[in-house]
């Protein structure tokens, strides 16, 4: 299997699942789309050192979290003002994706960045501490505080409470 | 340990996040890949052009720089006072003059350069000349003129300039160093004061500095001029921009006489650290430098 086949393989595999993590990060499809992309075009350029795909995830994984954390820290996604309204790629349309977001995912967004990466990594991924740790860039122990600090924020949000958990998610 | 919250809230993001749309192109990524390059090339081609092109500039600003002059070889000896050891003879080199002293007369000359050779050119200024000092080796002083009048090999050895003249000798001159006084820049103080026909000693705090700026202050004389200067070798054209009278000023009879001789053209010379200006029948000032 060349290369080519090998990357195609591999998209078709994981986006879903890569897509997915995105939308809950950024919050909109095609910001998501975006995101992933530029993960994956990385990911291309070394798909030579990267042929298990193990560590093709984890790297794709990794830009795709750091991107998304350098693209808040810049403030600038690299959007390109235009006079006209571009095409819409995303067949949901507004409505449809506000009714697609539950409770939770709205209050997830409501997170700063950076724990709302913890909470994805950690709970939608399913990644260990470590393995977290590893995809930010950062310490266990900043990832424990992180995961701690977005858990009281989720616990403390109106209509959230430790005592109703199981009715409210 | 999970607590129950965190399972739920794993069960909650698995179960509410959608499926996206559509799936995603595999080609997409290496297209994009592709225009990240071509993007990222061409902005270093950019990149290296500018810098290319400043470096490019830089390099031809410093190779540009018109070949300075021949270093005119008498720069090495002007501007500063040259004393013969075995006399009281002094000279100055300055921008092409020769300024002679000998503690009684002065004279100023043109100099001329020639195959390493310095000659005493035509006289610029009226050579002032005063009583023959007691004791004064006018042997000597003759030995020194004669030499300096050249034409004269001349040689510098760090603070030792030697003129030798074909069938006359040599004189040894030396230097300390210290910069000739000039016109420009010094602060001269007012010594005496004299018109025409009077004696009149000028007692008064009076100052005068030539700015390199071209402009004039007559100090702490009541009252104060000011105004522009230009000089040649030998000549001051004062042009007064104005004058103030300070309360203070009680008699200012004399003063008044020394600001209007510094009015229009005078002819000056330098003696030693002596600044002589002849107004003509407006007077006749001589200051002495202020260090």
């Amino acid at each position: 299997m060349g290369a080519d086949d090998e990357f195609t393989a591999f998209v078709r595999a994981h986006s879903r699942e890569l897509l997915r993590a995105a939308w809950l990060l950024t919050g909109d499809w095609p910001a998501a789309e975006d995101l992933v992309q530029s993960a994956l075009a990385k990911a291309w350029t070394r798909w030579s050192r990267l042929r298990r795909p193990e560590a093709a995830l984890g790297y794709v994984r990794r830009v795709m979290f750091r991107t998304f954390l350098g693209w808040r820290r810049r403030r600038w996604i690299g959007e390109v003002p235009t006079e006209l309204v571009p095409d819409r790629r995303v067949e949901l349309d507004d409505f449809e994706a506000v009714d697609a977001r539950g409770p939770v995912l709205d209050l997830v967004r409501r997170l700063p960045p950076g724990q709302r990466a913890v909470v994805v990594l950690r709970y939608f991924a399913d990644l260990t501490e470590a393995a977290t740790a590893e995809v930010l860039g950062c310490s266990v122990g900043n990832v424990k505080s992180q995961t701690s600090r977005a858990l009281a924020a989720l616990r403390a949000m109106p209509h959230v409470d430790a005592s109703h958990d199981e009715e409210l998610l | 340990m999970s607590t129950d919250f965190e399972t739920l809230l794993r069960t909650r993001l698995h179960e509410e996040t959608p499926d996206p749309p559509h799936g995603l192109d595999p080609a997409a990524p290496r297209l994009r890949a592709r225009r990240d390059r071509r993007q990222f090339v061409a902005i270093t081609a950019v990149v290296l052009c500018v810098l290319g092109i400043a470096i490019g500039l830089l390099v031809s600003q410093g190779g540009s720089h018109p070949t300075p002059p021949a270093k005119d070889p008498l720069s090495s000896i002007e501007n500063v006072v040259w004393k013969d050891t075995q006399s009281t003879g002094t000279v100055v080199f300055h921008n092409g003059t020769m300024r002679l002293y000998d503690g009684c007369s002065a004279a100023l000359h043109a100099l001329s350069d020639s195959n390493g050779h310095i000659s005493e050119g035509r006289q610029l200024g009226e050579a002032s000349t005063c009583s023959p000092a007691v004791g004064a080796d006018f042997g000597r002083l003759d030995k020194f003129y004669r030499v300096i009048r050249g034409p004269a090999a001349w040689s510098r050895q760090g603070s030792v300039l030697t003129l030798t003249r074909p069938a006359v000798g040599s004189v040894v001159l030396r230097t300390t160093g210290r910069r000739a006084l000039a016109l420009v820049g010094t602060t001269w103080q007012l010594v005496n004061y004299r018109r025409a026909g009077q004696t009149e000693l000028y007692s008064g705090n009076a100052q005068l500095r030539i700015s390199p700026n071209g402009s004039f202050v007559a100090l702490g004389s009541c009252p104060q001029v000011f105004g522009t200067a230009s000089h040649t070798a030998t000549t001051i054209t004062f042009l007064r921009l104005g004058q103030r009278v300070a309360l203070s000023c009680t008699s200012v009879t004399a003063p008044l006489a020394v600001s209007r001789a510094l009015r229009g053209r005078v002819t000056y010379s330098i003696r030693g650290d002596e600044l002589l200006i002849d107004a003509g029948n407006r007077g006749f000032l001589a200051y002495r430098a202020v260090r």
